[in-house]
């Protein structure tokens, strides 16, 4: 189902990985312009031990977010292969369903079925009516 | 600007209620200098009541006495009160989610959209022009420091700070603009290789944008730019150099949780767009749409797609064709046996203000009959562009 490569992800993966270990007062001037060179020496150690504890509190999170967003993707699928194996003759079916992730939500709206089958109902409901004005003007 | 003026006050008078003996003896008799001998002996009378929050403070007083605490403050705590008056993620940062959306918007691209936004589809030219403007009102907005900078910084620390707060306002936006600009990278990367059927939109609360799988080469075209950068002031002194630091290491924090857990979200939403994207495509027989809500470092944006059934196109534009020419004639007819017949009830369908009635529903049907007709049109356009 759509997910990127295992490749790619196994690389994106490492990447961020790396990028969370690699973490010290320095490298915090790529989010927010600031010269860590005029920090005093308890500050800057200060600093790098929060990063690492923001660095843990930020795997627990994302991981979290991983396996909600997996769990929301399986469901997606499954719901959809119960849609792709419903019967669908002389009936018609709106699937409206909503999946939490870890990035947000997905919303999947799915209407199908057989139209045709539609078709004489709503020719009689028109000849019923054009009957009645007709029986209502000769009368 | 915008100033935390109530949270720098709720730091000063509790520095105010943490003096020293010393300290206060020293602010009291500064106070009595400035206001006068009763005002001193009332402050004397009544700081253990405030202390205690067993009698209140009138504004006069409290503003009075407020204004004089900086003063006696160290050096590095009458810096670090100027944290509070640092412009705040969003003051300078479009995009506004709630006003912008409908705020701007001049460039109309209906034919590949699934629906087009309020404000109107935005090239990346225009988001960019945005932020270049508000750099420069940065630049041109007179610095409103607080009403205590004044009295305790000399005028030229006054100005520094000042070009301070611009230089910070300034990184905001530039800040902002990158994160935009990496999440459309991000968003277009994913999307644009995926062949298929599925015609798609992303829109950001603030900004939009719209592509189509068979032509990316729109997104490619809009390459978004870089800005210019923003030039930090040097003539600070050493201590106000290393406190302005830590403030900014302790914003850069703040900012890299932020920013990490929403790169991670971005991917993740990019999953799932491409998860709703591959089981949208496998649906040939069906009217399905996806709708992905996902956020990236510049905000909240959504990705809509759709697949339709162009048999299902051609059925509702012959429905509502047959609706409009019934109605027509159902009308005529009715007008037709009111004259003939000498029906006076029915007469009504030529005099106005009753006759609004039979045009509107035939208006009504006309209408929607075109929109049937535009959506087989637009499906088939896309089609042929796709098979291109």
């Amino acid at each position: 189902m759509g997910r990127l490569n295992e490749t790619e992800k196994t690389m994106s993966d490492k990447q961020e990985e790396s990028r969370l270990k690699r973490v010290d007062a320095s490298s915090l001037a790529e989010f927010f312009p600031v010269d860590t060179s005029q920090l005093s020496a308890e500050k800057r150690e200060e600093l790098d031990g929060r990063l690492q504890e923001q660095n843990l509190e930020l795997r627990e999170e994302l991981s979290r977010r991983v396996i909600k967003s997996r769990n929301a993707e399986s469901d997606m699928a499954t719901t959809l292969d119960q849609v792709a194996a419903l019967d669908s003759e002389n009936k018609l079916y709106v699937v409206d369903e909503e999946f939490e992730t870890g990035s947000g939500k997905v919303k999947v709206k799915i209407r199908g079925g057989d139209t045709k089958f539609i078709v004489p109902i709503l020719v009689v409901i028109g000849c019923t009516i054009l009957g009645i004005v007709l029986i209502f003007a000769l009368s | 600007m915008r100033t935390g003026s109530s949270a720098a006050r709720e730091e000063i008078i509790e520095k105010f209620f943490s003096f020293s003996h010393a300290e206060f003896s020293a602010y009291s008799t500064e106070y009595g200098r400035r206001y006068g001998a009763g005002a001193r002996s009332y402050l004397h009378e009544t700081y253990s009541g405030w202390k205690a929050g067993t009698i209140g403070m009138s504004g006069q007083t409290c503003h009075r006495i407020l204004t004089l605490v900086p003063k006696f403050l160290s050096r590095r705590e009458q810096l670090q009160l100027l944290a509070y008056f640092l412009p705040e993620e969003g003051d300078y940062n479009p995009p506004n989610p709630k006003t912008t959306a409908t705020s701007y918007g001049a460039y109309s691209y209906r034919a590949n959209a699934l629906s087009q936004p309020r404000g109107g589809w935005r090239t990346f030219e225009e988001i960019r022009d945005l932020h270049i403007a508000k750099l420069k009102n940065i630049e041109e907005i007179e610095g409103h420091l607080a009403w205590f900078v004044s009295d305790v910084f000399e005028k030229n620390e006054v100005a520094d700070f000042t070009a301070l707060l611009r230089h910070i306002a300034k990184s905001e936006v530039i800040r902002a603009y990158e994160c935009l600009s990496a999440d459309i990278a991000s968003l277009r990367v994913a999307i644009s290789p995926l062949s298929g059927n599925v015609p798609y939109s992303i829109t950001y609360e603030a900004y939009s944008m719209v592509g189509l799988v068979a032509s990316s080469l729109m997104l490619a075209d809009e390459s978004p730019q870089s800005l210019p950068t923003s030039a930090e002031p040097e003539s600070l002194d050493k201590e106000a150099r290393e406190v302005m630091a830590e403030i900014l290491a302790e914003r850069a924090f703040e900012k890299r949780r932020r920013s990490l857990s929403n790169q991670f979200s971005m991917r993740l939403a990019i999953d799932d767009v491409m998860a709703a994207y591959s089981g949208l495509s496998l649906r040939h027989d069906q009217y399905a749409e996806a709708t992905v809500d996902g956020s990236g470092e510049a905000g909240i944006f959504c990705v809509k797609m759709s697949t339709k059934d162009i048999a299902d196109l051609r059925r509702k534009e012959e429905y509502s064709k047959a609706l409009f020419s019934g109605a027509i004639a159902l009308v005529i007819a009715l007008i037709y046996l009111g004259i003939a017949n000498e029906w006076l009830f029915l007469a009504i369908f030529i005099i106005p203000p009753p006759c609004f009635i039979p045009l509107c529903a035939i208006y009504g049907a006309y209408q929607k009959y075109g929109a049937a007709k535009r959506d087989r049109e637009d499906y088939e356009r896309q089609t042929r562009r796709k098979q291109a």
